[in-house]
């Protein structure tokens, strides 16, 4: 009964209830626009970043977390790296050995980072085989380095020459090699730019003389969202405690961090959205309960009781509210959609500056139901907010004063 | 005589003017904030860079970054640096000695770039000396003879940092505490640990189960202590080629979070590092240049260079090209989140002015049938729309200005917006709002504009209506 | 000599030849594993240079890498370089007697003088009373906390003098670790010409 009341008392002028449809429209409608943003770049540099190096999920023994040496390696053993690549949502898992040395030329000698891996799986992640600037990448069967740019600009080494690496190996002998270098690389990340050496795995190991060993396994997923969840699992596959299993904030925390407070900063604009958008509702609801008053004073005169009065207008919020979250519903999330697949491009010297760092030029949005719903739930809580006040008023109003209004 | 009239028609309508003020007052305070807390992220991120490493221009050797020999060097450094600082637009400067070697202990060592400073010139171009932390000792003082500055990764490389938990266990300990782990935990203090593992399996096997990676962090970080006043020996090679070694004391240690600094430089008096290197009077390896204003390096370049001739002289730009990288990137990101903002202002003022307006058809048509021409009416309006634009525009940015004057002092802490508390992060979690006239007025403009603007329609089709329809609208 | 590695999970021995003129020149060659073998290290006063045959490199070690272990051993380079400094650095006396493997002993306590460049809080030695053969010397830190004791077992007779010839280092905080260095055949004053400590020389020595 108080639904088809409010209902057509809401339609009786068609202008005020569309104005304030509209400001609910627009304040979902900017709502979902912005947290479709954030979310979306928020991943997609999340993303970048630990595709480029860390990965998702990390295993190490024990005795490398605390320790990176090369003393601490475990045997690469074919069914753990299947049973990690079977669990739902493994995009890939991939073997690596990391260890330090010595890049010696005629004229220098400078620490670099080893990295050796699997040259096809390895593609699923860092993918080095797509980042080739001069040279070529490994052929089938081949072996050799694949040189970071700025590391190969300061030893002034070209895809052809060979170089010398010296260092520790397994068990305490020394490591020491002639290596010919296959192809230059660029890394995004500047300082892995400067260190950095590819080494396929048969390589490495025979120059360590640590056969058949890993430093660690690093796995890289479809959804960051489901990181800790699929840690877990990987986690119960190890059943003593050798081994550890590490999510990339637990491994990196600090280098989190620096996303993370750009994701705080993204929540202080969705708050200052808020606040117009939250108030474009508020203000609209106040001014037209104020203008009505004449006319809810003429219906408490006539007998309607103030509950019911008061029930009237929280049902002509409601339908308005629910009218005004259904359109921009209709309108925002084809937007969104829109905006996902098609994301907004940087070019120029924006999209360069963004290359240079690795990132795809792109601002993503997200189409996520879960942060859609909360940001509807937000904007009905609004909407009761804004009829608080008028329901108050409704039960304080002399009717006389109202009348003369 | 239409000002008196718009004045009293604003207060006649309390509840509209009201609102409509706040809507004008609310936009221009977010705008305004926004930019703030925009412009305050974008310093901060720099901040670090140039104040703990790069500064704004640095001087070197043309060899010298390929290969840190002791002999590549800048002759006569302390006459030209004195020189430049007097010119305008430069803050300070400051030279130092860089010497590769090897820091020890009686237990470990490892390899380290020694910088001599002169102290006190130092604290001017650098802020080394406030990322001390709590009970992480002193800075070096005036005459620092045999005094060594280190960094805190070199500092638990070196096995000069333990752990050790106070008799106030952290937060998350607490609740552990209450339930039956309390006496194992508590025979833990005040016992030192010098490993990680060493620590993490006593405070595993205390709680009886296994901590959560997050909460051992931020336990660790608590109680990571320091081992100050310890004996560290320098071995490097001097300026004529003889290997020499020197004992130094740590004074102090310092945190500045970026790994290459805190785990590779270690500071020294310049004078004494001098001395033990046999290097040559007034030669210095790096001299560093802070501006008044950091914004343009680019335009100061040319008059640094010139007084380190055949010098290499670059900004902080192209020395850490990243930094800057990185800078841009975010800005982007925020122009289009402040983008959003406004257009969101914008149809919001739109649909407010609509409903002002609209909902005085009656009043208006009124004043029309009274005699009032269309004209006069619509300027009545629009006097109204823009003095309540005024007002509200003011009290928005009075607001927002008191609130950036607080949070410019201490700091708005993020930390909170993921409910952590301060100790995860540390010092970076603060965001100090910055904003400038130019960018207030500019802002206010705009709002104002829009609002006016806005309102225009609305006027327009609230006087088309003839006198009599209007009457009777309600 | 040799040189056997011990660690907790692995064990390795060096088999190599030295030689060595005064306090400031020494060759060193490995001779075994065949892994190693080929590998020299020359001490010119204060510089140390090392050789490679299976790359063919000459590296001059910077001081940065003085502090790790020759050979990955506990023997650290740095150790190498500075033997002369235990009479230079330190004050010296006598702290009383003891015993060590049953020899009779005297006690040196070195405590280092202000301002000497050396980690060591003290350190003491034990002397052979009999012959003067340093048997067994323990590094302190400042805080007197032992940090690494070296001891010196099996003193027999090689060429023309009596030597321990076993010596065994064993850092204090590391389980399970330690370096046994072993004499296996010694010469004394036989003529080394300077040019024997060369960098070429170090490429073709045997």
């Amino acid at each position: 009964m108080i639904l088809i009341l409010a209902w057509r008392n809401i339609w009786r002028n068609r202008r005020r209830t569309l104005i304030t449809i509209a400001s609910v429209f627009f304040a979902l409608l900017f709502a979902l626009l912005m947290r479709a943003l954030q979310v979306g770049t928020y991943d997609h540099m999340l993303r970048s970043m630990l595709d480029a190096y860390t990965g998702y999920i990390q295993v190490y023994s024990t005795d490398y977390y605390y320790d990176r040496s090369i003393d601490h390696l475990f045997e690469q053993d074919e069914a753990v790296m299947a049973g990690i690549s079977e669990i739902p949502g493994v995009k890939a898992a991939i073997p690596r050995l990391e260890t330090f040395a010595l890049a010696i030329t005629a004229r220098q000698t400078k620490g670099v980072m080893l990295l050796g891996i699997d040259p096809e799986r390895e593609k699923l992640l860092s993918n080095p085989a797509g980042r080739i600037t001069q040279g070529r990448y490994y052929r089938a069967g081949e072996g050799g380095l694949l040189l970071a740019g700025r590391l190969a600009a300061y030893l002034g080494v070209e895809p052809g020459d060979t170089l010398t690496l010296m260092g520790m190996g397994c068990q305490g002998a020394s490591a020491a090699g002639l290596f010919v270098v296959r192809g230059i690389l660029k890394l995004p990340n500047p300082d892995l730019d400067r260190r950095l050496i590819y080494i396929d795995l048969p390589s490495v190991r025979e120059y360590t003389g640590c056969s058949n060993m890993l430093s660690s396994i690093v796995i890289n997923l479809d959804d960051v969202n489901q990181t800790a969840a699929i840690r877990d699992r990987i986690s119960h596959m190890f059943s003593d405690k050798t081994f550890r299993v590490l999510t990339y904030e637990e491994n990196s925390p600090e280098l989190i961090q620096q996303i993370d407070s750009d994701k705080a900063s993204g929540y202080i604009f969705l708050g200052l959205l808020y606040l117009i958008v939250g108030f474009g509702v508020f203000g609209t609801v106040l001014m037209m309960i104020s203008e009505r008053r004449k006319e809810t004073g003429v219906m408490a005169a006539i007998g309607m009781q103030r509950l019911k009065l008061a029930l009237v207008v929280v049902t002509e919020m409601l339908w308005m509210g629910l009218l005004g979250i259904a359109s921009s519903y209709v309108v925002s999330i084809p937007l969104v959609w829109y905006l996902q697949e098609f994301p907004i491009r940087f070019t120029g010297e924006m999209g360069e500056i963004y290359l240079n760092y690795g990132l795809e030029p792109i601002m993503p949005a997200r189409l996520d139901l879960m942060v859609n719903l909360w940001q509807a739930l937000i904007v009905l809580l609004i909407i009761f907010i804004s009829v608080i006040y008028p329901v108050i008023s409704i039960f304080k109003m002399k009717e006389t004063e109202a009348l003369r209004s | 005589m239409i000002l008196v009239i718009a004045w009293k028609n604003i207060w006649r309508s309390k509840t509209r003017s009201l609102v409509v003020m706040a809507a004008f007052a609310l936009g221009v305070f977010s705008v305004v904030f926004g930019a703030a807390v925009m412009i305050g992220l974008m310093d901060r991120r720099m901040y670090n860079a140039i104040h703990n490493e790069v500064s704004h221009l640095q001087v070197h050797h043309p060899q010298f970054a390929d290969n840190e020999d002791i002999h590549l060097g800048i002759r006569h450094s302390d006459a030209a640096a004195d020189s430049l600082a007097r010119l305008r637009g430069i803050k300070s400067v400051s030279t130092r000695i860089l010497v590769q070697g090897m820091a020890g202990t009686a237990e470990k060592t490892a390899g380290v770039m020694i910088c001599g400073i002169n102290p006190e010139i130092e604290k001017h171009v650098t802020d080394i000396h406030r990322v001390i932390p709590h009970k992480g000792g002193d800075y070096l003082s005036g005459d620092c003879r045999g005094e060594i500055l280190i960094g805190e990764k070199l500092a638990r490389e070196l096995n000069l940092a333990y752990y050790s938990l106070h008799d106030t266990l952290p937060r998350e300990l607490l609740s552990l505490a209450k339930e039956k782990a309390s006496p194992a935990l508590d025979s833990l203090k005040g016992i030192r640990f010098v490993s990680d593992k060493a620590f993490e399996d006593a405070l595993n096997q205390a709680c009886g189960s296994t901590l959560s990676a997050k909460s051992l962090y931020r336990i660790k970080r608590q109680s990571l202590q320091y081992s100050l006043r310890k004996k560290v020996v320098l071995t490097f090679q001097s300026y004529d080629g003889e290997l020499t070694g020197a004992a130094f004391r740590v004074c102090g240690i310092f945190r500045t979070k970026n790994a290459m600094v805190d785990g590779v430089r270690v500071f020294v008096n310049k004078d004494e590092i001098a001395e033990l290197a046999a290097i040559p009077k007034g030669f210095a390896h790096e001299v560093a240049v802070l501006l008044e204003d950091g914004t343009r390096p680019d335009e100061v370049k040319a008059a640094v260079s010139g007084n380190f001739p055949g010098m290499l002289t670059e900004t902080w730009k192209e020395l850490q090209p990243d930094v800057a990288y990185m800078k841009t990137m975010v800005d982007n990101i925020m122009y289009i989140y402040l983008s959003i903002i406004l257009l969101a202002l914008v149809f919001g003022l739109v649909n407010t002015m609509l409903m002002a307006v609209l909902e005085r058809t009656r009043e208006l048509g009124m004043l029309r049938a009274v005699g009032m021409n269309n004209k006069r009416v619509f300027r009545m309006i629009m006097l109204e729309t823009v003095l309540l634009a005024i007002s509200g525009t003011v009290a928005g940015i009075l607001i927002a200005g008191i609130l950036i004057a607080w949070k410019a002092k201490t700091g708005i802490d993020l930390s909170y917006l993921y409910g952590e508390g301060y100790e995860a992060w540390g010092f970076d979690t603060f965001l100090y709002p910055v904003i400038r006239w130019k960018e207030i007025a500019e802002a206010m403009m705009l709002v104002i504009l829009a609002g006016v603007l806005a309102s225009v329609m609305p006027a327009r089709r609230a006087l088309r209506m003839k006198p009599v329809d209007a009457l009777k609208t309600e | 000599m040799s040189v056997q590695i011990v660690r907790p999970s692995w064990e390795r021995t060096i088999v190599c030849k030295y030689w060595a003129k005064g306090r400031d020149y020494s060759l060193t060659l490995v001779t075994s594993p065949a892994r190693e073998k080929g590998q020299s290290f020359l001490k010119l006063k204060n510089e140390l240079w090392t050789w490679n045959p299976t790359i063919s490199r000459l590296i001059k070690l910077p001081p940065s890498m003085l502090s790790q272990g020759w050979m990955n051993s506990d023997y650290s380079n740095d150790d190498i370089l500075k033997e002369s400094s235990l009479l230079l650095d330190y004050s010296h006396q006598l702290a009383g007697e003891g015993l060590h493997d049953g020899t009779a002993c005297w006690k040196i306590l070195l405590i280092p003088k202000e301002n000497a460049a050396v980690v060591w809080g003290k350190i003491i030695k034990w002397v052979s009373r009999d012959e003067f053969l340093m048997l067994k010397s323990e590094y302190y830190d400042e805080d007197g906390v032992l940090v690494k004791t070296e001891s010196a077992y099996d003193i027999r007779m090689m060429d023309d003098r009596r030597l321990p010839t076993r010596i065994e280092i064993v850092p204090a905080r590391e389980k399970g670790n330690k370096t046994i260095v072993r004499m296996l055949s010694v010469k004394f004053n036989r003529e080394l010409g300077d040019a024997f400590f060369s960098q070429q020389n170090m490429k073709t020595v045997k």
